[in-house]
């Protein structure tokens, strides 16, 4: 039987290790986390899953360095038409969810894949109110 | 130890083996890439992404085998816009023309093949201009 890694992170930053790629992150700090992804390396993967919706500053997801961000998320709110918002791959150096109009709460899934150049990423973010983008130079 | 996924990089036509299940395909021609999959069977599955968008006089292809169909949703997602879902019952392909039906960056699906010989496919399609279905 195949298993995923849970890796919870409840403080103010974390690094992400090579050695984690392939795990579940869970987002487990309502005043917000500032995750930075390893150094870009084909092949690496993390899903991030909200455990606890954050209410202030944000949960953000980075690249390291000079690395990029592109990517797709569907901004959802319940029983409400989706908003998509899509990272460019070239300026866009982050993901920043703010609990409400960015996203961030409970009901976020996404994966960070590599593929050696930059950062795909694709899933579903929970918001509130109007919807804003989630991408970030 | 890295629990990587390999990574290959298409930049021109293709036909997937079955070896080649569980990576990562970055699409990256912006003049199209036909993409071919193998013969069905079960538990097969790849995931795409779009690296390079393609031009909107090209597109990325996706096909199956004569004797396969592709089933699923993908969501055609225009930055800062309603998104518009498509729904395929019996496809041969997936067609990306680099604007309404998709193969923009920010594009990542997966295929995964199921014991009746479907492609399911499920995901997030990049686009712009009038979404049309990306299914064909």
């Amino acid at each position: 039987m195949q298993r995923r890694r849970f890796v919870d992170i409840k403080s103010t930053t974390a690094t992400l290790g090579r050695n984690q790629s392939g795990a579940v992150i869970r987002l487990d700090r309502a005043e917000g986390i500032v995750i930075t992804l390893p150094t870009a390396r084909a092949g690496l993967w993390y899903d991030f899953l909200v455990k606890t919706s954050v209410t202030s500053n944000a949960y953000e997801v980075a690249a390291a360095g000079t690395t990029k961000v592109g990517g797709a998320l569907v901004n959802s709110k319940d029983n409400t038409a989706s908003k998509s918002f899509l990272g460019d791959g070239s300026s866009d150096v982050k993901v920043s969810m703010n609990g409400t109009t960015t996203g961030g709460r409970v009901g976020t899934y996404f994966r960070a894949f590599c593929d050696g150049t930059i950062w795909h990423i694709v899933g579903d973010n929970a918001s509130s109110s109007t919807e804003a983008t989630p991408f970030s130079s | 130890m890295d629990n990587r996924i390999r990574v290959k990089t298409l930049t021109a036509n293709t036909t997937l083996g079955k070896n080649d299940s569980g990576s990562l395909f970055v699409l990256k021609n912006d003049d199209g890439v036909k993409v071919t999959l193998p013969t069905k069977g079960r538990g097969l599955f790849y995931d795409f992404v779009v690296g390079t968008s393609v031009t909107a006089s090209d597109k990325y292809e996706i096909e199956t085998q004569t004797a396969d169909k592709i089933r699923g949703v993908l969501v055609n997602s225009k930055d800062d816009t309603a998104s518009k879902s498509f729904v395929a019952t019996s496809s041969d392909e997936i067609d990306m023309n680099g604007s309404t039906t998709g193969g923009l960056i920010g594009t990542g699906f997966r295929l995964v093949c199921d014991n009746d010989g479907i492609w399911n496919v499920f995901g997030l399609n990049g686009s712009s201009g009038t979404e049309t279905t990306p299914f064909a």
